[in-house]
């Protein structure tokens, strides 16, 4: 008997129709995935599951869950029952110290004080989180946060977790971490997961069916290894899968004695894969160590921002950057990587001129313009429409250049709406406009990639990468490796307060060993500088 | 971490009688007594530093006490004469000395408060017949340092943008504050609607609130708060029979060589020292 299942449900909102004709049926023990484009419906989806998210609208059909409508649950099944975690790790806390978040959910359903105990020692134990559990949340990593946001939802011991986007706001080791603990919660106590999440390549092993929705409606629903093959032939959802299939699914297309294989969607698959057709795969050398620095066709005229010894730290204990020697050049593209609190954003901060540094000289060259976007775009709005954000001082119509900037990233039609009604690629893409708009020589950005559905990243990968053709300097702070790997010119990571290694993405990620793109770890005995498939399909002529 | 656990309730019961006889015993060797055992207690609970910030403050408003005082009362026997006909009165520049002391000690008091009682553990007081107001306050709690934080940010963001625009001056500078504000209200009101959801979803208003919080009355708090009563009513017996309160108007009934060497006193210095023996108590095992 499935645990929760739809009936032709719709739903519509302001007669606008979200969600059509849902079907579907959720086994207990299932660990679901819907992916698809933003719009598409997966958090309303999942929010219809739980009586007390449901937005108002309109609606047809029925979901149940335990043969029981969903509507008419008891308030206390349902908020014990049902887990609901959403994207943001910081807006979901409720309450200033761990343990205090941790009961908030038993306190509210009035438990004894007893049991309460009895069970945040049991997640205590279980999660290894005893030695944060007095700490205060806002001295938390993201990571950290939405794992005791997790815990908080487990202590009603949930038969089913909706998960909207947990890990987008994560760095990826720490949603690795993350994904591994949902893991383990689906296999080892058959907690049913549905779960929505943009970036596939960590998830699709571990979940055994994927829906693939568009527009409202299920488009592809069906086990993972068996939505693959569909899939890749579809404009938008091959977007949508793990690297490690894509290469796979190259491969079979020229050796057809992998037509009768299971397509690969886990490194180890695909590496089991490689090596049945090893005979007949070229392999290749890796090439000399390139030094790092030098090799690049620049004189000292071309450096726009410049650092020498630069310190930074906001207490005497904790020394965030310590002599950082750095320098950016024209016509550069370049990320910054780095693990959580490396300084990535200090770093960058301190080279657009928001943060002074405390010792040591940040110089930039004479008359060039910096912008500078946040990571939270909507940090740069404050006006009621969109049209109003663009208007330079005493405008009152908009000036060519900024039509032209609409029209290049496609977001004319956006004009008349209120920032805060965009999705989180739209808004991204406004706040760059208005970043452009003063004619900046360099374009500083943090995390752009955050939270960006496949094909919205993708999009404005091309559009930043024909912006840098046309002469702008791009920095960026990144946790993307693939996207790096993919768009960028030069890379450097930060480590220790210092920059570890400065060079091109392709020499670095051949280098690493697990701090790497997929399709290297797939790659890596055959083309060890193989690190985006382009690399693959030139090298094995795919 | 503390190895001797209190009940916050004791702990609320003591320094709520400190904080009243810091005002009610104005005797110069009884406030000294209590300004001396109250510094000592704050030194072994290591808080210089927080006091140090605070006291600043307090010492300029008890020298304006001290000043205004005499200024503005004019009660008092012992006039003193300063030009033609303006005059001081003796008593009322020494009531404002006198009350000035009296607030500082109950600075001091209250600082030592905040240091022995957590405010999780008020909370836990409140949380039984309050719980809304608990709530409210956790909440405060959480959101006022991540609502400083990001105006932090975002006035980093606009300081940086408006570097280089010609405009300057007052009335620019109030847009900006205006511009930072709403954009700090709108991204919280953005984000509180998914807190709103979050605590929805995790079934608040489904029953009444329990607390997490746990205290049980040890034998400790049962000899801590009588010890305390017995000394506090000791002391208070003294008071009516006039011992540790000096009569100020309309003349000083008070001269330094009658040292309160009797019963009353001993009960009001006992009163002092349990906190500091417990506190030293506790150091002794780790040296």
């Amino acid at each position: 008997m499935a645990l929760v299942k739809f009936e032709n449900f719709s739903f519509a909102s302001s007669s606008k129709e979200i969600l059509s004709n849902i079907n579907l049926e959720v086994e207990e023990g299932d660990f679901i995935l819907f992916c698809g484009p933003s719009g598409s419906g997966k958090t309303t989806l999942l929010s219809n599951v739980k009586k007390e998210l449901v937005s108002p609208g309109e609606f047809e059909g029925k979901i149940t869950f335990n043969s029981i409508n969903i509507k008419n649950l008891d308030d206390k099944q349902s908020a014990t029952d049902i887990g609901f975690l959403f994207q943001n790790p910081d807006s979901q806390i409720v309450t200033d110290t761990v343990i205090q978040e941790i009961a908030f959910p038993l306190e509210n359903i009035g438990m004894p004080t007893e049991d309460i105990r009895n069970r945040i020692a049991e997640m205590a134990a279980f999660f290894c989180i005893d030695n944060i559990l007095y700490k205060n949340v806002n001295e938390l990593s993201g990571g950290q946060k939405q794992l005791v946001n997790l815990c908080s939802l487990l202590v009603l011991k949930p038969k089913l977790l909706l998960l909207d986007e947990p890990t987008s706001q994560l760095d990826p080791i720490a949603s690795y971490d993350f994904l591994t603990i949902l893991r383990r919660l689906n296999e080892e106590f058959s907690i049913t997961i549905m779960m929505s999440e943009h970036s596939v390549d960590n998830i699709f092993p571990f979940v055994n069916k994927v829906i693939f929705l568009n527009k409202g409606s299920i488009k592809y629903s069906n086990y993972t290894q068996n939505i693959v093959q569909k899939a890749m032939k579809d404009e938008i959802f091959k977007f949508y899968l793990p690297d490690v299939s894509k290469v796979n699914f190259l491969l079979s297309e020229k050796y057809p004695k992998l037509k009768n294989e299971k397509i690969a969607v886990s490194v180890r698959e695909g590496r089991k894969l490689l090596h049945k057709i090893s005979n007949d795969l070229k392999t290749f050398q890796k090439k000399e160590k390139k030094l790092s620095n030098g090799n690049y066709p620049f004189s000292d005229n071309d450096e726009l921002i410049k650092s020498n010894g630069l310190y930074f730290a906001y207490s005497k204990e904790n020394i965030i950057l310590k002599d950082v020697e750095f320098s950016l050049k024209q016509g550069e593209f370049l990320s910054i990587i780095g693990g959580n609190g490396a300084g990535k954003t200090t770093l960058i901060q301190l080279l657009a001129g928001l943060l002074k540094p405390i010792k040591g000289k940040v110089s930039r060259k004479k008359g060039i313009k910096i912008s500078y976007l946040y990571q939270n775009p909507l940090i740069h709005f404050s006006k009621e429409k969109i049209k109003q954000e663009l208007l330079l001082n005493n405008e009152t119509e908009l000036n060519n250049n900024v039509t032209d900037l609409l029209k290049f990233f496609n977001v004319e039609h956006l004009l008349d709406q209120n920032s805060y009604d965009c999705s989180g690629g739209e808004q991204q893409k406004i706040a760059i406009i208005k970043a452009l708009i003063k004619k900046p020589d360099v374009l500083i950005l943090d995390e752009p990639t955050k939270g960006l559905d496949p094909l919205s990243k993708y999009k404005l990968a091309k559009e930043l990468q024909t912006l840098q053709k046309n002469g702008l300097t791009i920095l960026m702070s990144s946790h993307d490796l693939s996207f790096i790997a993919n768009y960028c010119s030069r890379c450097i990571m930060l480590f220790d307060g210092g920059i570890q290694v400065d060079n091109n993405p392709k020499e670095i990620f051949s280098e690493n060993n697990f701090y790497t793109t997929f399709v290297n770890r797939l790659v890596k005995d055959y083309i060890p500088d193989g690190i985006i498939i382009d690399d693959i399909k030139e090298k094995w002529k795919l | 971490m503390r190895m001797t656990k209190i009940h916050p309730s004791t702990y609320i019961i003591y320094y709520v009688i400190l904080i009243m006889f810091a005002f009610l015993f104005t005797n110069p060797y009884y406030s000294l007594t209590f300004a001396i055992c109250i510094i000592t207690l704050i030194r072994i609970q290591g808080i210089q530093k927080e006091f140090k910030g605070a006291i600043k403050g307090f010492i300029i408003m008890g020298i304006m006490i001290a000043v205004i005082n005499p200024l503005t009362s004019y009660q008092g026997a012992t006039r003193i004469y300063l030009w033609g006909n303006y005059f001081m009165t003796l008593e009322s520049m020494i009531y404002g000395v006198i009350l000035a002391f009296c607030l500082i000690l109950t600075l001091l008091a209250f600082t030592s408060f905040n240091k022995a009682v957590s405010y999780q553990d008020l909370l836990y007081l409140f949380s039984k017949k309050f719980p809304a107001v608990s709530i409210i306050i956790i909440m405060a709690l959480r959101f006022i340092p991540l609502l400083n934080h990001r105006l932090g940010e975002i006035n980093k963001l606009h300081d940086f943008e408006n570097e280089n625009s010609e405009k300057k001056g007052l009335i620019n500078k109030i847009k900006n504050l205006v511009d930072s504000l709403t954009v700090m209200i709108s991204w919280t009101l953005e984000e509180s609607m998914i807190t709103t959801k979050s605590m929805k979803a995790r079934g608040y208003k489904t029953a009444k609130r329990t607390s997490y919080l746990f205290y049980k009355i040890n034998r400790i708090d049962v000899i801590f708060t009588s010890f305390t009563i017995i000394a506090a009513t000791l002391s208070i017996i003294g008071l009516i029979y006039g011992n540790g309160r000096i009569n100020i108007y309309p003349t000083i009934n008070f001269s330094f060589d009658q040292f309160p060497l009797n019963i009353y006193y001993f009960s009001f210095l006992l009163l002092l020292l349990p906190l500091i023996y417990l506190e030293i108590k506790e150091e002794m095992v780790w040296h």
